[in-house]
């Protein structure tokens, strides 16, 4: 067991030791808590009008009231004017304890051909690939401290294809509010790789069907880690506020690569992002690394590997690799206008593919309706890494192997129908392969077209 | 076909109806008496309310408490101050809820919630509609916004 690993389990059965203790608070035990404060600031409530009811009547028919009694009555007015308000505080803490939250997306989509996007949308009814369902449970421990979990089930589980709807821990940590600009956290977190990669599965707090797949189709597979957070507020003036984000961790988990399952480590995985805010205005910057282990390698690339070592003659494995994530990106929606877009680099070790990806979304807002246009481009940067005779050339029937090429323009439509759900329909174009797979499993050999519609909730 | 309106949807709707309709009045940004905080700008109010601050511009802890998305005052104040719609706000929140970023302010049913909570706690700051009239001995009008 590598260290790093036993490192990261700390925080992650600390984190699931607490559990317990956030679900023994029952709705029972929660009432009877209510019954009591209740029971509790009616007595004080009483008891003070008693008090109040008192020192007017023995105040009025005695013209010179003897000081220290009117004093001592006085204070005891005020302790117990003290106590209802302090009372009354608590049974609002107490109300907020538990905050129950959650999110939920049905969708459909279909395309003209029959490689599948994404692993899934091809040319048949696809009612998985945008579906979710999402549950949030924030237990406040004390005024300081947090525990968290969420858990989303994903009608296409991208990781383990056949299985469906199967419920995932994605969020599970204590949170520790240090001060009210620095928060500390650790367990299960979501890689803050992109922008929006820590709220991508929900699908209301963004225009499209789904994040655009040039930049999140690949690196949108990376979802939790395991480890520590620090979240902290740059004190800036002039009404700009900005938010850093550091951030230590791994996991092991299951990513589709090329259309094959790949088992992939992630070990210590370290970045740091900022995000500044002006008004309707958001930018983000961030830098992300981790060494990649490749825990299982599927056929293609286990022939590629063969292939490549007795092509160069030597050993060269792709069992362990270094990678960085680079982003920007930026988001503006001052209720009429929405502008949005990422440029992203990925780069991994040697002959792996290096991708350089974008897209840029604008959109206006007509009452409850948003139409919106995007433009996304995916491309593999460093094809001249992977020249290869056959039979590792021809593997991917690309020009170079692995290399990946693809744009789109999507034109969505999102209705806003009442505040927690929004309609979205969305057509998309997608060219520009020159002859690669692009993100399909494999080479469509045309431009396709995919209609989505989708129904996001938040509750 | 006859189409039936969920509870909630008719809510919402009437909500809408009331600041279509309705002639728009002050809203007033409120305290408790002893809270001898500044006076914010609207833009720090709306900071304040968005979660984005957590300290009024003097460095004192506050704790905003928003209204029911039922009332006048809610769309009359957010049409003002955080210039977003129900469904905006709802995004807005649905991100920073979902990263662990935040909770929105509490909700409260309407403006004689919101001046129960503003006359027994001194760290709340509220908004109420100008119908509601509330003595200056039992809260402090921060703002009036026209």
């Amino acid at each position: 067991m590598p260290a790093s690993r036993f490192r990261t389990a700390i925080p992650v059965a600390l984190a699931m030791a607490l559990s317990p203790a956030a679900q023994a608070l029952t709705e029972e035990e929660i009432l009877r808590r209510f019954e009591e404060y209740e029971r509790r600031i009616e007595a004080l409530e009483a008891e003070l009008r008693a008090v109040k009811a008192g020192k007017t009547t023995v105040a009025a028919p005695v013209a010179t009231p003897e000081p220290t009694a009117q004093s001592a009555s006085d204070k005891k007015l005020a302790r117990l004017e003290r106590q209802v308000t302090s009372m009354q505080r608590a049974f609002r803490q107490e109300e907020g304890r538990l905050q129950l939250n959650g999110f939920a997306s049905a969708g459909v989509a279909t395309s003209n051909v029959s490689q599948q996007l994404n692993t899934q949308i091809h040319d048949d009814w696809d009612f998985n690939a945008d579906s979710v369902f999402g549950l949030q449970a924030n237990f406040r421990v004390n005024k300081k401290t947090q525990f968290v979990s969420q858990f989303v089930a994903r009608g296409v589980d991208e990781a383990r294809s056949e299985d469906e709807f199967d419920a995932r821990v994605e969020w599970a940590y204590l949170s520790y509010q240090h001060r009210p600009d620095l928060k500390l956290r650790a367990g299960r977190l979501r890689l803050p790789i992109f922008m929006i990669s820590e709220y991508q599965e929900v699908g209301y707090t963004y225009p499209w069907a789904r994040p655009p797949s040039e930049v999140y189709g690949l690196v949108g597979q990376f979802t939790a880690y395991d480890g520590f957070d620090v979240l902290y507020d740059l004190p800036l003036r002039g009404g700009w506020h900005a938010n850093l984000q550091a951030y230590w961790g791994g996991r092991a988990s299951t990513v589709l690569l090329a259309g094959s399952s790949i088992g992939v480590d992630l070990d210590d995985a370290v970045g740091v992002n900022v995000r500044l805010n002006y008004r309707d205005l958001d930018l983000f910057a961030g830098y992300n690394r981790a060494d990649l282990s490749f825990s299982t390698l599927p056929a293609s690339l286990a022939t590629a590997e063969a292939a490549l070592n007795a092509f160069a003659g030597q050993t060269l494995t792709v069992r362990k690799e270094d990678l960085t994530f680079k982003a920007l990106g930026w988001h503006y929606d001052d209720g009429d206008w929405l502008f949005m877009g990422e440029y992203t680099i990925f780069n991994i070790d040697e002959w792996l593919i290096d991708t350089e990806a974008y897209y840029a979304t604008v959109g206006h807002h007509f009452g409850r309706f948003l139409p919106h246009f995007t433009f996304g481009k995916l491309n593999t940067t460093d094809g001249s890494n992977r020249i290869f005779p056959a039979p590792v050339g021809n593997l991917r029937n690309a020009p170079t192997f692995l290399d990946a090429e693809q744009s789109s323009w999507t034109l969505g439509l999102r209705y806003d129908h009442m505040p927690g759900i929004a309609l979205k329909f969305e057509w998309q174009r997608i060219a520009d392969l020159n002859g690669t797979a692009g993100l399909f499993t494999a080479p469509p050999g045309k431009d396709v077209d995919v209609w989505s519609f989708v129904i996001d909730t938040v509750f | 076909m006859r189409t039936v309106l969920h509870p909630l949807a008719r809510l919402a709707f009437f909500g809408l109806m009331l600041t279509s309709s309705a002639a728009r009045g002050e809203v007033l940004v409120i305290v408790h008496p002893e809270n001898q905080v500044d006076a914010p700008t609207t833009q720090q109010l709306s900071d304040i309310f968005l979660g984005k601050e957590r300290l009024t511009p003097d460095g004192r802890m506050v704790q905003p408490v928003d209204q029911s998305e039922t009332t006048a005052a809610f769309h009359e104040f957010h049409y003002k101050v955080t210039g977003m719609s129900s469904s905006r706000l709802q995004a807005y929140w649905a991100k920073r809820i979902f990263t662990g970023r935040g909770q929105p302010p509490q909700r409260v049913d309407d403006d004689a919630a919101v001046l129960e909570m503003v006359t027994t706690d001194p760290t709340v700051i509220g908004y109420v509609s100008d119908k509601s009239e509330p003595s200056a001995r039992k809260v402090r009008i921060l703002l009036r916004i026209p």
